[in-house]
């Protein structure tokens, strides 16, 4: 990545210079963090009396994924919207932070991320040229859906689960004990229905849209990850706003995030009951045994992938100091 | 000055620089000197990611298959087919030309190559049979329209991919619009023949015998376009993936049953394969770089509400789109024309209710039309090319069979049941 | 239109084609472009049938074969593009270009090549910094750097500037007209 770590770029300060920022996105418009951005954007724009105006492109019109953090890392007038893990290729233990089999409920992981362990990496991604506006824009848990009654690890042997084809993913799903096996996402339902896969996993989300629960009639709620976006703008375009306009989008960015937040559990609650009125049943798991599955994810991260050794246990103590705290 | 890297497109196209460079150039220069709010050396992100897409990939696997099809001695069995169906009639070789045109698209899914094709093999045996050199390039250049619309036509894949509508669905669109095509030029051919006398290329109708017995030949071409469909329907693999089966089913055939696939086949096979993918592949890279710009200015939003301000009517808005397509499609290279207009207009008329698939049908038929009329045409020049036919005695014979053209395409913009009823099977 | 390049530059597909394959240096030398876009192609095309067997035959698939596949293709575009591009087989419009004078068309020739050594150039320069700034950056399955498959798009912009160079020499003195 490229520096521009600390310098005070005052140019703008106090000057009414319009500005134009472009966020980028992969979501479709009926999906909520389209909305969101939408939200925020025109809040910030009205708070800034026109001085920040921020373009949102949803569905991947502009750059996505890798590439969106790369514009970025690279000082492009860009807000990038994605996967906290992506944050990983410049500060690898973002990766451990939304691993699998972390947290239990959402607040957790607000609460993680106020952690001064947390707040850390935020810091060493800001001297990257990544400032983090926010990591809570979360949408649900991603859980195994089968037809088989999963409890614990040894019930995933021999099971063959659609997973995106990303090596984290991967990693977990083998991890826990099934076979993860790669299709795209418009194969899903068509990989069910035909027996290409035992089951997939996944949000409640995913399974109302693709309307696999006509297939697999079990979803076992491993909360194996946590599905959260987060927002990213360049550290040298951050600076160079008045301190005012920065203080504006940090606090609308993180507005949208809790609002988001609130709306996905009302509509997960919406989704699930609608799920179960379609005969699907939910069961819980021996959530210590799979976090027992998984542990080797962690260790690959530290050991292979930069993560730093030992954040997985700093990690696990953040974690036990909110739940005791409760 | 948001409009000018459009500009410098056409300044360069017309200035004969290659159209991929013309449009890596006006790209280039605007993330160099009007925007630099995004650093110019990020166009390689867009470059590297557009290019390594699986989807992509169901196109060198199929001009790989219609090209391995082609040295296994497809065209040729696929022509004795047609004359024992056509050879009796009044114009019989010319029938069989449009014929073999539509059935050709089964395998090659390239106008160009097809009208190439035809008119090394069918023009001489037209000359010798007394009809006249301009009408036989003029049916081979027309009739060659009809084969991108069948599938599995590079020109389909390449829409699906750009509007991001299923592949098998524009697979499934192609055939009754291609039909129709064929339809109305023979007609026309019908129509000619009669006034001018062509006599038949056979002496009377071939009998079921012949029949089935030619059919029994050409029966591994002609099922192949019904085999991809079936495995993509059923889920069997994606469109990628049939191109890859596409491969190992033509390699089968050639080998074993037409035994005419030799070894010496395999390099000009891959260089076919590797001209023809960068090719189309760098104009449609280059495309989505550009497509960055226009996005990153908003002017498909713009140009979006500028349509939706002039007319509500989708009626009206095809006939505008139509027209425009058909000027632009007179200068635009047809696959160019295609990969750069797609994404402007699909949100046009998507928003009128048009099914993205039906609008996917009526560029592709329209964009083909525009291969046959000056100044640009590509069909047009290649088989006047190849035929020596100077282009004013083209342009006299070929005008009927644009008008035969114009109406079927009338026909599938106005009956959009024509073309949706088997993609929504 | 430059003829050659018939959209898709299927050349005629009629069996002409079928020269036996000269093994001989002088082959490798003059096709060494095509013969690297046709290794990358065949990996491409041998991946994806390999792993539909697999799904098929043994119920499983190499979670790595669509990375390397479409890594593979990658190359074989952009040095196919090369091998294209020494032809002048591209598609492009010298129909207003042609009704133009003599002396026009030379200088237009000239300036138009000019250009694409310039852009050419340009490209390769900046695919320098590209790479410089993102060898880090992982690819998503197998974790290895992402220089593996961008290099073939800097390689690519090299060698067209190269031959837009010869281009250029051979409009200033007038040699190598024929090359179509
Ligand atoms: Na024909
Ligand atoms: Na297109």
């Amino acid at each position: 990545g490229c520096g521009g770590s600390d310098k005070k770029d005052e140019k703008a300060a106090g000057s009414d210079k319009k500005v134009v920022l472009k966020l980028s996105h992969v979501f479709s418009p009926d999906e909520q963090l389209y909305k969101s951005m939408e939200l925020v954007a025109e809040r910030i724009k009205k708070k800034t009396n026109g001085r920040v105006e921020i373009q949102c492109f949803g569905q991947n019109q502009l750059a996505c994924y890798k590439d969106g953090l790369e514009q970025v890392a690279n000082g492009a007038n860009f807000i990038s919207v994605e996967d906290p893990s992506y944050l990983g290729d410049y500060v690898p233990d973002f990766k451990p932070l939304v691993g699998p089999m972390l947290y239990q409920s959402y607040d957790e992981y607000e609460k993680m991320i106020e952690t001064p362990l947390v707040k850390d990496m935020e810091k060493k991604a800001e001297e990257k040229g990544i400032k983090v506006l926010a990591l809570d824009y979360i949408f649900g848990f991603r859980n195994v859906m089968t037809n088989k009654v999963i409890t614990k690890p040894e019930d995933m042997k021999g099971l063959k689960l659609r997973t995106p084809g990303s090596k984290l993913f991967i990693d977990t799903i083998n991890a826990m004990g099934a076979t993860a096996t790669s299709l795209p996402f418009s194969e899903t339902l068509s990989g069910v229905s035909q027996g290409v896969v035992d089951g997939l996993e996944g949000s409640e989300f995913t399974n109302i849209g693709t309307k696999c629960y006509e297939h697999v009639k079990n979803v076992a709620t491993t909360k194996h990850f946590l599905g959260t976006c987060g927002v990213y703008i360049s550290t040298k375009v951050f600076n160079s706003l008045s301190p005012e306009d920065q203080k504006i989008v940090a606090e609308e960015f993180a507005y949208g995030g809790k609002e988001m937040t609130k709306i996905s559990t009302e509509s997960y609650n919406k989704v699930y009951k609608e799920l179960e009125s379609k005969g699907v049943k939910f069961n819980d798991v021996n959530h210590a045994a799979f976090e027992k599955a998984t542990e080797p994810v962690f260790k690959q991260m530290e050991e292979k992938e930069g993560a730093t050794p030992g954040i997985y246990e700093k990690l696990k103590a953040e974690l036990a100091k909110i739940r005791a705290a409760k | 000055m948001a409009y000018l890297p459009v500009i410098i497109v056409f300044v360069l196209y017309f200035s004969s620089i290659p159209i991929a460079y013309a449009l890596f150039g006006a790209t280039i220069s605007y993330f160099t000197f009007l925007d630099a709010t995004s650093p110019a050396h990020l166009v390689f992100q867009r470059i590297i990611t557009s290019t390594q897409s699986f989807p992509l990939l169901a196109i060198p696997f199929f001009i790989m298959a219609g090209s391995i099809m082609n040295y296994a001695g497809i065209s040729d069995k696929l022509m004795k087919f047609t004359d024992v169906l056509m050879g009796h009639m009044t114009g019989g070789l010319a029938q069989v030309n449009v014929l073999l045109s539509l059935l050709m698209g089964g395998v090659s899914g390239s106008a160009n190559a097809d009208a190439a094709m035809q008119s090394k093999m069918l023009v001489p045996e037209m000359e010798k049979r007394g009809y006249g050199r301009a009408f036989s390039a003029a049916v081979t250049a027309a009739s060659s329209a009809s084969t991108p619309v069948i599938p599995p036509g590079i020109n389909l894949i390449i829409y699906a991919l750009i509007a991001s509508v299923s592949v098998t669905k524009m697979f499934m669109a192609g055939y009754v619009p291609g039909i129709l095509m064929a339809v109305s030029m023979m007609i026309v051919v019908a129509i000619v023949s009669k006034k001018r006398g062509y006599k038949p290329s056979r002496e009377k109708a071939a009998t079921f015998g012949e029949i089935m017995t030619q059919l029994k030949e050409s029966i591994w071409a002609l099922l192949f376009p019904f085999g991809i469909i079936a495995g993509l329907r059923m889920g069997m693999f994606t469109p990628s993936e049939a191109g890859a089966v596409a491969v190992v089913y033509c390699i089968l055939v050639g080998v074993f049953i037409y035994k005419e696939l030799k070894w010496e086949y395999a390099w000009p096979i891959m260089k076919e394969t590797i001209y023809g993918t960068s090719s189309v592949v760098l104009i449609i890279v280059a495309a989505s770089f550009f497509g960055y710009y226009l996005n990153w200015e908003r002017i498909p939003q713009h140009i979006t509400s500028a349509m939706l301000d002039f007319t509500r009517n989708p009626y009206m808005m095809l006939m505008l789109v139509n027209i425009l397509l058909l000027i632009l499609g007179m200068f635009l290279e047809g696959g160019a024309a295609l990969i750069i207009l797609a994404p402007l207009l699909v949100p046009v008329v998507t928003k009128l209710g048009v099914d993205p698939v039906h609008f996917g049908i009526i560029c592709i038929v329209n964009i083909m039309i525009g291969g046959l009329t000056p100044p640009f045409g590509s069909m047009m020049f290649t088989v006047c090319a190849i035929t020596e036919t100077p282009l004013g005695e083209f342009f006299k014979e070929v005008w009927p069979f644009i008008v035969a053209l114009l109406v079927a395409l009338l026909i599938v913009t106005y009956v959009p049941g024509l073309v949706m009823f088997l993609p929504n099977l | 239109m430059r003829r050659d390049s018939s959209f898709l530059c299927i050349s005629i597909t009629i069996k002409n084609g079928g020269k036996i394959l000269g093994k001989n240096l002088s082959f490798v030398l003059n096709n060494l472009e095509d013969l690297v876009a046709a290794f990358f192609i065949s990996i491409t095309t041998i991946l994806v049938v390999i792993n539909i067997v697999l799904r098929y035959v043994f119920n499983s698939g190499l979670v790595w074969s669509e990375e390397v596949a479409t890594g593979c293709f990658v190359w074989s575009v952009f040095i196919g593009a090369v091998a294209v591009f020494k032809h002048r087989g591209h598609v492009g419009v010298d129909i207003i270009v042609k009704r133009m004078p003599q002396g026009m068309q030379k200088a237009i020739g000239l300036i138009t090549d000019v250009i694409l050594v310039a852009l050419n150039g340009y490209m390769s320069y900046l695919s320098i910094i590209y790479i410089s700034k993102s060898y880090t950056k992982m690819t998503p399955v197998l974790g290895i750097s992402s220089v593996y498959i961008s290099s073939s798009v800097l390689i690519a912009f090299v060698l067209m500037t190269m031959y837009s160079i010869k281009f250029v020499w051979q409009d200033v003195t007038g040699s190598g007209k024929e090359e179509k």
